[in-house]
């Protein structure tokens, strides 16, 4: 890929007025995070950089200068003194790329859709020298990112989701499992995909996010249709992840679809929130920026876990 | 069940567009390539039967609205089928059909007349045909939609020249009729039958329900000649009823050897009442005469029969004897006058009134103080109040309707009625009593009638004696002050009060008298002109209505010929016709119609249906029948009997049932709202 092409599927996918009002915000992760810089979020290794953490007995084998002499003085033992090294985070970010992303109705395409947030969620994480990785799916692992915290990996992660040819069925297990190995350091993984699959399989894929200790934000995109399916008349409906039809007149459907869909929707929120999982509803019909404002916001206010 | 407009049935195939529709014409379909094609599929298996059921029963519900509709449309009406028919002609075959009538045996002018009915049936008939006489016997043994073939094989037929009567042959006919399944049944006959018609009938009776019969008579030429009594009836006006009445029959014989003492029986109401014992001799005619009194005024049949099938004795031609209705007068007496008149004066007085009310019989009820059914008021023609002052507000109301249905009334004042009571009477209805009384005048000597102011039929026999007016006193008088639009009958000597006063009132007549039987007031009853005065005021007060008008809840009879049913009737140029047709008018209105067919030949015109326009029709009361007209007349259109006057022109009318069959119409209905109910269901899931 050239550097051009890398550039203008940038300019198609970042969209900078929305982007700087993000950057405002910011994205801070939720849980500890490990990093190989020092930053802005908190490292799980605790050491003697800046900020004070509290004192541990003096052990032997314990070096002598980190010794507390002025808690010495207080309490006659000898202490040492803890830190919390603050540290960068790294944003996995998994996009699928499988068929059923292109579902298209009034919205525009789904797969646009989860471009524009990632692109803008690896935009502000690069700009505040944390670090981003991408990787784009299907029913195998289709493009791999790797980490970078330079703007150069948001112009490639632009690339590759331009270049992706959506044309596969999903496969969450083995996608997600693959996606767990290679990602290695603890971070944040975020997952923009329709959820059209084997739920059973995403479930387990985000067990083995989970037990890497992964932070993990599942942005579901849902075109408003695919939940209302406020649909009059005679319909021929063609699979996109497969080569069935149904032929239907879709109004005489409109109660048993969305009872479908309910259910659905309640199991998705129900096992993410029992996983201890970032759930968001990301409707095609809202824009990207409000939906990616209103996320960070919520984010930023309740703070760390 | 036939229909009105047969060829809009070609409708009912439309109902086949919703199926065709349904299940050939491709819909506009929208292509959308659907991600959560898992859910849909779901959604699907679980609603997918109910779906189809409810396009089922939509796809059914719209073909049967469709299918209805066009039933509708069609008009269909329960009766006799006027379209196709599977006819089996059966053939009288006995020993009668031989005569020869006009060089042509009966038998051969049967076949005639059987290949003309079947010639007359509608397309799509089918064709049995056969001889009856002890046997069945059929000449073609299938029903055929060919008449050539059909008459073809009639022509091979010969009758059997067995001299038995026709109905014991019917019962014969069931297997015949469970074989071949006709709708209709025409025998072909000159019906002498043995014993009457009342074998016949009750043969014809038991067979199946759902087989027509249709009796077409080969020899009608002794039908009318028969009967002297028809003429009775129908020309003479003669009171039948309690008079003995003299009929004849032509009796013609067509058999080989004379027969002596041949028994022809009267039967009256298919009872045998009479017979006579006739030396019939071989092709001649023989009279015979009847001698029968009716005692009622209901319709009786009348009809003769002998133990031979040579008889040329048309036994199907009844005399439907209908006497005119009984004359019934109330007399409602509040004094004691006739109560102390001697029953010989009383007899001697009815006698006489009913003997000179030659054209009718009379019935005079007498009722004392209270006494009147006052319900049963509508039964009589004429009320005759003889010094009865006893009327309430309800009283008068149901005199006041009474006179305006067309009854007559007689008032008699007398020591018995106040003037008060009367006065106040006019006063509540002001259009019944023709006068008010000013008071009570007496004069010793009394006052003769001034025979120069008879300007009433009611006192024109006086004329023939202008002195008998003088020798009548009236020696006390009510003073009657005549009322607007109210005639003097005449007027008494001396003061010159009036002797009566009339007026008409809807359709009837009141008559108002200023003396009474009494006979400290007139020895008038006692003397012979009463009798002729009390027929010519009831006569007058039943005379013809003053008023041009049609009353609420009226009944009008008159004539319509068959054909004339769905037919636009005009009644602008009325005519005798032979159909009798009733009509209860409500009001005045713009049109008349005729509705459901009763029975072939006969219409009934409803009330609410019937309507009325720009002109005045006077309506008899009472049920006025027609007596049939000539063939000469039928293309005539209607007729109102002759004690219906018609002044000015009748509107058109319009004919026939209704518009549609507002039953069907009302289930297309339904299956449209049930479609539409489907549909919208559908919609809001």
């Amino acid at each position: 890929m050239s550097r051009h092409q890398a550039g203008s599927a940038l300019c198609r996918y970042l969209d900078l007025e929305h982007v700087a009002a993000l950057s405002a915000i910011g994205m801070k992760p939720r849980k500890v995070v490990e990093g190989c810089l020092s930053g802005n979020h908190r490292s799980p290794f605790h050491g003697f950089a800046v900020e004070f953490a509290g004192h541990r007995q003096y052990v032997p084998g314990d070096e002598i200068k980190h010794i507390d002499w002025k808690a010495y003085y207080k309490s006659n033992r000898y202490l040492l003194k803890q830190y919390s090294t603050e540290t960068n985070f790294i944003a996995h970010l998994l996009i699928d790329v499988s068929e059923s992303m292109t579902f298209e109705y009034r919205h525009g395409r789904k797969i646009d859709h989860a471009a524009f947030m990632a692109v803008a969620l690896a935009f502000i994480v690069q700009e505040q020298s944390d670090m981003v990785s991408a990787t784009l799916f299907s029913n195998r692992i289709v493009d791999h990112i790797r980490r970078s915290n330079t703007e150069e990996v948001v112009r490639r992660i632009s690339a590759a989701i331009e270049n992706a040819e959506p044309k596969d069925p999903t496969a969450f297990r083995t996608v997600l499992n693959q996606a767990a190995e290679q990602m290695g350091r603890r971070g944040i993984v975020m997952i923009f995909s329709d959820l059209f699959g084997d739920l059973d399989a995403f479930y387990d894929g985000l067990k083995r996010l989970l037990y890497s200790q992964h932070e993990v934000v599942v942005f579901h995109l849902m075109d408003p249709v695919e939940i209302e399916f406020d649909l009059t008349g005679e319909f021929v409906f063609d699979e996109l992840e497969g080569r069935d039809k149904i032929t239907i007149p879709a109004h005489r459907f409109h109660d048993a679809y969305r009872e479908e869909v309910a259910e659905y929707l309640e199991g998705l929120k129900r096992e993410t929130q029992k996983m201890g999982v970032e759930y968001v509803r990301v409707p095609l019909n809202e824009n990207f920026g409000s939906t990616l404002a209103r996320y960070l916001s919520e984010r930023t206010r309740t703070g760390t876990r | 069940m036939i229909f009105l407009h047969p060829l809009l049935l070609a409708g009912l195939s439309l109902a086949a567009i919703a199926p065709i529709v349904y299940f050939f014409v491709k819909r506009k379909k929208r292509h959308l390539r659907w991600a959560a094609f898992e859910i849909l599929r779901r959604a699907l298996q679980r609603r997918r039967k109910r779906v189809e059921k409810e396009n089922l029963w939509q796809l059914v519900l719209r073909t049967l609205a469709i299918f209805l509709l066009a039933l509708a449309i069609s008009r269909p009406l329960i009766g006799p089928s006027a379209s196709s028919e599977q006819l089996l002609v059966l053939i009288d075959g006995t020993y009668s059909m031989q005569a020869l009538e006009d060089g042509v045996t009966r038998f051969e002018k049967a076949k005639k007349l059987a290949k003309a009915r079947m010639e007359q049936a509608a397309a799509g008939s089918t064709f049995a045909v056969g001889r009856i006489d002890q046997q069945v016997e059929l000449a073609l043994n299938r029903m055929t939609g060919s008449v050539a073939e059909a008459v073809a094989a009639m022509e091979i037929l010969k009758p059997t020249a067995v001299s038995v009567n026709l109905a014991g042959a019917l019962p014969r006919l069931l297997p015949v009729i469970e074989e071949l399944k006709p709708g209709k049944i025409a025998i072909v006959s000159d019906f002498n039958a043995l014993g009457g018609q009342k074998e016949l009938e009750q043969r014809l009776a038991a067979l199946p329900p759902a087989v027509q019969v249709e009796l077409i008579p080969v020899s009608t030429a002794l039908a009318t000649s028969n009967y002297s009594l028809t003429n009775l009836a129908s020309d003479s006006g003669t009171v039948l009823m309690n008079r003995p009445v003299t009929f004849g029959v032509d009796v013609a014989y067509d058999g080989e050897a004379p027969i002596a003492d041949f028994k022809l029986t009267l039967y009256f109401d298919d009872r045998p009442v009479d017979q006579l014992l006739l030396d019939l001799k071989p092709m001649q005619r023989t009279r015979a005469q009847f001698l029968l009194t009716f005692r009622d005024d209901r319709p009786h049949r009348v009809a003769v029969g002998g133990p031979s099938d040579a008889l040329a004795v048309d036994n199907t031609a009844y005399a439907y004897v209908t006497p005119r209705p009984v004359l019934r007068i109330a007399a409602l007496e509040g004094g004691k006058e006739l109560a102390q008149a001697s029953e010989r004066e009383l007899l001697f007085f009815e006698s006489s009134f009913a003997n000179l009310m030659q054209q009718q019989a009379v019935q005079i009820d007498r009722f004392g103080g209270a006494s009147f059914p006052w319900g049963k008021l509508d039964e009589y023609a004429v009320v005759v109040l003889a010094n009865y002052g006893e009327i309430g507000p309800a009283q008068g109301e149901a005199l006041g309707h009474h006179v305006r249905r067309g009854g007559g009334l007689l008032f008699f004042p007398g020591d018995a009625v106040r003037k008060e009571d009367i006065n106040a009477w006019a006063q509540r209805d002001p259009d019944l009593l023709p006068a008010t009384i000013e008071g009570v005048e007496a004069s010793e000597e009394g006052w003769g009638i001034s025979v120069k102011t008879v300007g009433s039929p009611v006192l024109r026999f006086l004329k023939e004696d202008e002195a008998a007016g003088e020798r009548i006193r009236f020696k006390r008088i009510a003073v009657l002050k005549p009322a607007e639009g109210a005639s003097v009958l005449a007027r008494l000597g001396g003061p010159g009060h009036p002797f009566g006063v009339s007026r008409g009132c809807g359709r009837g007549w009141t008559f108002f008298f200023g003396f009474t039987a009494n006979r400290a007031w007139t020895e008038f009853p006692i003397l012979p002109g009463y009798v002729a005065f009390s027929i010519r005021a009831v006569l007058e007060a039943l005379g013809p209505p003053p008023k041009n008008d049609i009353l609420p809840g009226e009944t009008m009879v008159f004539a319509l010929p068959p054909e004339m049913a769905d037919q636009e009737l005009a009644l602008a140029a009325p005519q005798r016709a032979p159909v009798k047709v009733r009509a209860v008018f409500k009001d005045e209105r713009t049109e008349v119609r005729y509705a459901s067919t009763l029975e072939p030949g006969f219409y009934q015109l409803r009330r609410d249906e019937t309507e009325l326009t720009g002109q005045t029709v006077n309506i008899d009361g009472h049920d006025s029948e027609l007596t049939p007209a000539a063939p000469s007349e039928l293309a005539a259109v209607a007729q109102l009997s002759d004690r219906v006057s018609v002044a000015g022109e009748v509107g058109e009318s319009r004919h026939a049932g209704l518009p549609i069959s507002w039953p069907l119409v009302i289930l297309a209905v339904l299956c449209v709202a049930g479609e539409t109910w489907f549909s919208f269901k559908g919609r809001m899931r």
